[in-house]
């Protein structure tokens, strides 16, 4: 019955009034909205020791809060047992904050031989608490790591009787992620390009938004195809969303508008264009999300975090204030 | 008579003519002398007196004579016979001489008249003052006898009494018949006018209350629109339909005012309109009261020629009064139609159990009344005791749709469609029953324990049997429903052969298409639909032979794509969102021939040999799909011989030939739901496989009876699975015990044995090494029935399970460590079991209490309360300790009212209610940066309850009868409260809290005519 259970979902859905859930994203409570990881994918190139150090930066919020506060804790998600242990010693010992760095040069010696790149990830895990409230994510630090002929190790020498000989390795910039990164944000007659934004640690602040709302447009920049680039926008408070008299079109196509449970939220009625792609962008290079606070209400104190990620597990943020800098 | 005595009526008659003997001689020629017979017998005195001067006088008779005449002489009723006779008298007034002058025609007559001549006395005639002798000529009249005046014939008045609308012979019905006269006509109603007082109009004797006397009345009955013209058996002048006109009591009865009235009608062209009931005065008792018999038929013989009114119906039935016009010798045949009053005159819950293992039973009429069950027989099913609720399930075959009976799987539970193993008895697509509600004769439930005669089954066993067509005529039904529509033709092809033709199909394809936007991202290749149809032919080819042959078809579709861009749908590549696709097809032919043997004693064979081709489709894109065609042949008899008074045997065998084509794009699988699994993107099983799985099988009991309320009954079983190479012997007994006429005691149980699915024994995702299930029952239960109105049915079990198929897959998995995942699914090189061994255990105990009931407070009143307690637990793996089923419910309550109110009219609501279901908790949750995604991280399995499930549901219903159909409406409100859906929970993004659906109240309404 389990493998019917979309079916069952549909019909259920059709037959029945379809709960409201809470909006992901609407931060209201202790979250981890995101784990940067920078560089996105490490290499350690034995011809360019040491390699680079990984910094592990997570998008921890809590709009009660002061997460500063939290107890931050940062470890390898392995099993149990003596393999294991040395991985361990990676992370570096507490106390720990939001962001953790990783050495994996420690592990590696420097050998004169090249032959093939081997992809290899690290599950990382993040534990955040506070008083009240925890939460708990697993990041993949990824990393390339030479992979030496003769090399006996199972967990990175057996794959290597299946490889055609004739076939082309992967060469280590294909085998390389890079996070997505913003290229400019634009709110009303506001750009700021990629060198005038805060970054992961600062909000940008771009002034009060009404409850006519704003168009927020976001220019990306990655190294996978750009359709494989997302853009969302996080909050504590108001609608990711245009009012009905804005006149804008929406675009949220036969499920969105087949009554799926939205009369409980406050936000319904506005106008949600999903993807976020501009229309006159054929590049998707243009994203473009929206804000307005909720009727009577400012926005003020609000919490906005731009967040863009891509297939590959890259991930960057950008916080934004609706308010004027202090 | 010996003889003929006439009265000669010439004493009363003068001569006609008179000669003197010493007269003239020309006397005798004089023809002025002569008078003519009448005249002068009417004139003979005053013509005497007139001649006395010149004419001698007339003689007189002195006395009159009389004459016998032989037998046969004279016709009665025929002419009269006249002869003179020329008679000399003389002096002496003596007779001299006779002869005859003019004859009557006849020598008897002439001769007789003679003879009589000669013995007539006169006073002789006189002239002159001196009697003389003369010769007169005397007529003699015979008069024949008067005409016998016949006995009256009676005449005869016998029919049928059938139900209006179904035409349903109505059997043990009083009619009674009374003598009626018309009212004088100052008492008569002016035409159209109020009725005449009761009190002016004495009716005959009322059977049922006096609230139907409207109604008792067809004329006057307006109570209701539907009650047509026809109803009025005095008032309906329709002649469309001459065999009606002569048949039907409906029908203007031949007019008694015209009885006395001449056959030259002045108006012949008006016909003449009969007397209405209230137009007549009755008496007060009936001259006849009969009874019909089983066929409906009834006769009053030797009832005097007259006007009548019969009164037909009581109990059960409402009222009617016809006029009838009974001529002499006349054999008058009718057809009554009558209406039920809708209130049951008698309410009968349920009959003593023939056998002592648990069953419950329910007819096509408690079937198709079930508030929230929509006419559907599986659909009524789910709310008797021991059914556990669970969510719809949109699958098929294996026993996936069977209902989850005392706590364990489905796929323990085994689905019969008249007698034979099924593996779809209802679409996928609506849980409707795969033949309706029309064909049903009966459903059955047997929750555990049940008979030999099963097998394959370690649960319980669910049914559905199909009636006879009808033989008396044709008759069907149209429904079009909502949403869907159906229909069913049946009837006598020939005196011993019949027919019956039935077609389903939904239309909701079309409204779905009518109502999706062009631009819609989704796209119904196949917009959701589902049909099936029924063909049996039966013929009774012998006395003690029926041959039957049927088909059973079903079939459900649904193509659903989605993802295509507005503008891009033709080309897929360039679309910027992946497409996807739901597909799913269920498919069943089944053709079945079938031979019921009847012999002496009570001896009855039934053997059906049966093909069936069947299959079931499901495709989620690439990521699930599945496949599966089915060729099954099945060959199934049984017998049933009462050897003697305390011995009866009942044996039989089946037979099924499964030849099977699977296709797997699937995760690994389990048998039950054994709790929550994430799937981290692990490889799907694939592979395709061809197999044919034989199963043979057959039973003995041997029920005896060493006391008439003791039955004992062993049992024995053998199946033979050659798809697991076992051969498998099952001991099965049951014991009932009546210590009085109220009480049944029962004891049942035995041993149960299945083969595992061929989803289990598949070598893609299963394991065929797998080896037969088993289970042990025992089942103790009580029946109370002090009388019809009453059956309380307590049932306690127990049921311990062996050997069942468990899989380790996915049982404590959790993700709390992701280097875990890579064990998630074994390799199937190195386990070609997948997870899938024999090392489960289970048991499950509990009762089921049923009581049903039956009142008559004005209204019918029916209902059953039922409540269940149950556990159900089970171990997968030595070691482990016992958990609950996925569907172990601890209390089940069912409560059912229905109200038969007057005019087929009825309401009726049923309530459940069942305790949480298990659920396993979770505890927390991970979330994985890298896809957005939250991973719940799962508590001990099954430690937890879900919300319980309830539901309320009211079913009204009314029937329409019009003379030759009926139309049935009905309003079916399905969880008339919206309570919130036991069945799935909605989690949260992130697992910490969970959401029901809030089920809208599900409406069903339909229009059914049966004809």
């Amino acid at each position: 019955m389990r493998r019917l259970a979309l079916l069952c979902l549909l019909v259920f859905g059709a037959a029945s009034c379809f709960p409201t859930l809470p909006d992901e994203y609407l931060v209201d409570n202790l979250r981890v909205i995101a784990v940067n990881v920078s560089p996105a994918t490490a290499v350690l190139d034995p011809f360019a020791w040491p390699p680079p150090v990984i910094t592990v930066t997570a998008l921890t919020v809590d709009p009660t809060t002061d997460v500063a506060d939290a107890t931050h804790d940062w470890s390898l998600d392995l099993p149990d047992g003596e393999d294991w242990e040395a991985l361990q010693a990676l992370v570096p010992e507490g106390p720990h904050t939001h962001k953790v760095q990783i050495d994996l040069g420690v592990l590696f010696e420097t050998r004169d031989e090249q032959i093939e790149w081997l992809q290899a990830v690290l599950p990382l895990r993040y534990r955040v608490e506070t008083a009240d409230d925890h939460r708990e994510a697993v990041k993949l630090v990824h990393f390339l790591m030479p992979d030496f002929p003769g090399d006996d190790d199972d967990s990175a020498g057996d794959d290597d009787d299946s490889a055609d000989p004739d076939e082309a390795l992967p060469t280590r910039e294909e085998l390389t992620n890079v996070n997505p990164s913003f290229t400019w944000i634009t709110v009303g007659d506001q750009t700021w390009t990629a060198d005038q934004l805060p970054g992961l640690d600062e909000p940008l602040y771009i002034g009060p938004i009404g409850e006519e709302g704003q168009i927020i447009e976001v220019g990306i920049d990655d190294d996978e195809q750009a359709e494989d680039v997302w853009v969302g926008i996080y909050r504590t408070a108001g609608c990711p969303n245009m009012p009905p008299e804005s006149g804008l079109t929406d675009d949220r196509g036969f499920m969105g508008g087949f009554g799926f449970g939205d009369s409980d939220d406050p936000c319904g009625e506005g106008v949600h264009r999903e993807p976020n792609r501009r229309t006159d962008d054929p590049d998707w290079t243009v994203r473009e999300v929206a804000w307005r606070p909720l009727e009577g209400e400012t926005s003020e104190g609000v919490r906005l975090w731009l967040l863009m990620w891509d297939d590959e597990g890259g991930q960057v943020w950008q916080e934004l204030r609706p308010e004027d800098p202090p | 008579m010996k003889t003929l005595r006439l009265l000669l009526l010439l004493c009363l008659l003068a001569p006609s003519s008179l000669h003197a003997q010493e007269g003239p001689d020309d006397a005798s020629e004089d023809p002025g002398a002569e008078v003519g017979e009448e005249e002068a017998a009417e004139e003979g005195e005053e013509g005497a007196g007139e001649e006395e001067a010149s004419a001698p006088t007339w003689p007189i008779p002195r006395r009159g004579v009389s004459v016998t005449l032989p037998p046969g002489t004279l016709e009665p009723g025929g002419p009269r016979l006249e002869v003179i006779l020329s008679i000399v008298i003389n002096s002496a007034g003596e007779v001299d001489d006779v002869a005859v002058s003019t004859s009557s025609g006849d020598e008897v007559v002439d001769r007789a008249a003679e003879d009589a001549a000669w013995l007539l006395d006169f006073f002789p005639s006189m002239l002159d003052g001196q009697p003389i002798t003369v010769t007169i000529d005397y007529p003699m009249v015979f008069v024949p006898p008067p005409p016998e005046t016949p006995p009256v014939v009676p005449a005869s008045l016998s029919g049928r009494v059938e139900v209006k609308g179904s035409l349903e012979p109505v059997g043990y019905l009083e009619v009674s018949l009374y003598p009626a006269r018309l009212k004088p006509d100052e008492d008569a109603p002016e035409e159209g006018g109020e009725p005449a007082p009761a009190e002016d109009a004495p009716e005959p004797d009322e059977p049922g209350s006096g609230d139907d006397d409207d109604s008792a009345e067809p004329a006057d009955d307006d109570d209701s629109a539907d009650d047509d013209d026809s109803a009025e058996p005095a008032d309906d002048d329709d002649s469309a339909e001459p065999e009606d006109v002569a048949e039907e009591p409906d029908a203007p009865a031949p007019a008694p005012v015209i009885v006395e009235e001449a056959p030259e009608a002045e108006e012949p062209e008006e016909p003449v309109e009969p007397p209405r009931v209230k137009d007549l005065l009755v008496t007060e008792d009936p001259l006849l009261v009969v009874t019909t018999d089983e066929d409906g038929l009834f006769e009053f013989e030797e009832v005097p020629p007259g006007l009548y009114v019969v009164a037909v119906g009581s109990g059960g039935f409402r009222l009617e009064k016809y006029v009838e016009v009974l001529d002499e010798g006349g054999e008058r045949e009718v057809v009554y139609r009558i209406r039920p009053t809708g209130v049951p005159e008698t309410v009968v819950v349920a009959s003593r159990r023939e056998i002592d293992t648990p069953e419950r039973v329910l007819t096509a009429e408690q079937l198709r009344k079930m508030p929230g069950a929509g006419n559907d027989p599986m659909a009524a099913m789910q709310s008797l005791p021991g059914v556990v609720h669970t969510a719809p399930t949109f699958s098929a075959g294996d026993q996936a749709q069977a209902p989850v009976l005392r706590g364990a799987s489905a796929e323990d539970s085994v689905l019969y469609l008249d007698g034979l193993p099924v593996p779809i008895i209802f679409h996928t697509l609506a849980s409707f029953s795969i033949t309706g509600d029309y064909l049903i004769e009966k459903a059955f439930l047997k929750p555990a324990a049940s008979e030999a005669r099963y097998g394959d089954l370690t649960g319980g066993v669910v049914g559905l049997d199909l009636r006879s067509p009808r033989s008396d005529r044709v008759g069907g039904y149209i429904d079009p429903g909502l949403g869907q529509a159906s229909f069913a033709l049946e009837g006598p092809i020939r005196e011993k052969s019949r027919f019956y033709v039935g077609l389903r199909r939904s239309y909701y394809d079309i409204l779905i298409k009518l109502v999706m936007p062009k631009d819609s991202p989704v796209e119904f290749a196949t917009a959701p639909y589902f049909q099936d149809q029924q063909v049996i032919l039966e013929a009774d080819v012998a006395p003690w032979l029926t041959l039957g042959v049927g088909y059973i078809g079903t079939l459900d579709g649904l193509k659903m794509l989605g993802g295509l861009d507005d503008d891009e749908e033709e080309d897929e590549e360039e679309s910027e969102n992946e497409p996807w696709e739901v597909n799913m097809l269920t498919d069943m032919h089944r053709i079945y021939l079938r031979g019921d043997m009847k012999g002496p004693n009570g001896l009855t064979n039934r053997i059906t040999p049966a093909l069936t081709f069947w299959g079931t489709e499901f495709e989620f894109t690439s990521a699930f799909q599945f496949r599966d065609r089915h060729t099954v042949f099945h060959l199934v008899d049984d017998l049933h011989a009462p050897l003697t008074k305390w011995l009866t045997l009942d044996a039989g065998v089946i037979l099924e030939v499964d030849r099977l084509v699977q296709f797997r794009n699937t995760p690994a699988s389990t048998r039950e739901s054994e709790g929550p699994s994430v799937d981290l993107g692990a490889d799907n099983l694939v592979g395709r496989e061809v197999d044919t799985r034989v199963w043979l099988g057959g039973y003995i009991s041997a029920p005896i009876k060493p006391h008439p309320r003791l039955t004992i009954a062993p049992e024995f079983r053998i199946d033979w699975f050659e798809s697991i190479g076992d051969v498998v012997p099952q001991v099965r007994g049951r014991i009932g015990y009546s210590p009085i006429d109220e009480v049944r005691l029962s004891l049942a149980g035995g041993r149960y044995v299945q083969s595992p699915s061929y989803e289990e024994l598949n070598a893609i995702s299963g394991n065929p090494e797998l080896g037969p299930e088993g289970a042990w029952h025992v089942n103790l239960g009580v029946q109370v029935a002090p009388g019809p109105w009453l059956d309380i049915d307590v049932q306690g079990y127990a049921k311990f399970l062996d050997n069942q198929t468990v899989s380790s897959n996915s049982a404590g998995t959790s993700f709390a460590s992701f280097a875990d995942v890579g064990d998630f699914v074994p390799d199937e090189e190195e386990d070609p079991t997948h997870g899938l061994s024999n090392s489960g255990i289970g048991r499950i105990w509990g009762l089921e209490a049923f009581a049903r009931f039956g009142m008559l407070r004005g209204v019918g009143i029916t209902g059953w309360l039922g409540y269940s307690l149950s556990w159900a637990q089970r171990k997968d793996f030595e070691g482990e300790e016992w958990r609950w089923f996925q569907h172990d419910r601890r209390h089940a309550i069912t409560a059912l009212v229905q109200l038969a109110l007057p005019g087929e009219f009825s309401i009726g609501a049923r309530f459940q209610f069942q305790s949480g279901a298990p659920k396993t908790p979770i505890e927390d949750s991970i979330y994985y940066a890298d896809w957005g995604w939250f991973v719940p991280v799962y508590g001990e399995l099954y430690s937890a309850r879900g919300v319980p499930y309830h539901q309320l549901d009211i079913r009204i219903d009314k029937k329409f009868r019009k003379d030759k159909h009926t139309i049935e409406i009905y309003l079916d409100i399905q969880n008339v409260y919206a309570a919130r859906s036991a069945d799935f929970d909605i989690p949260s993004y992130d697992y910490r809290e969970e959401f029901g659906f809030q089920m809208i109240p599900a409406i069903n309404f339909a229009v059914r005519v049966e004809f």
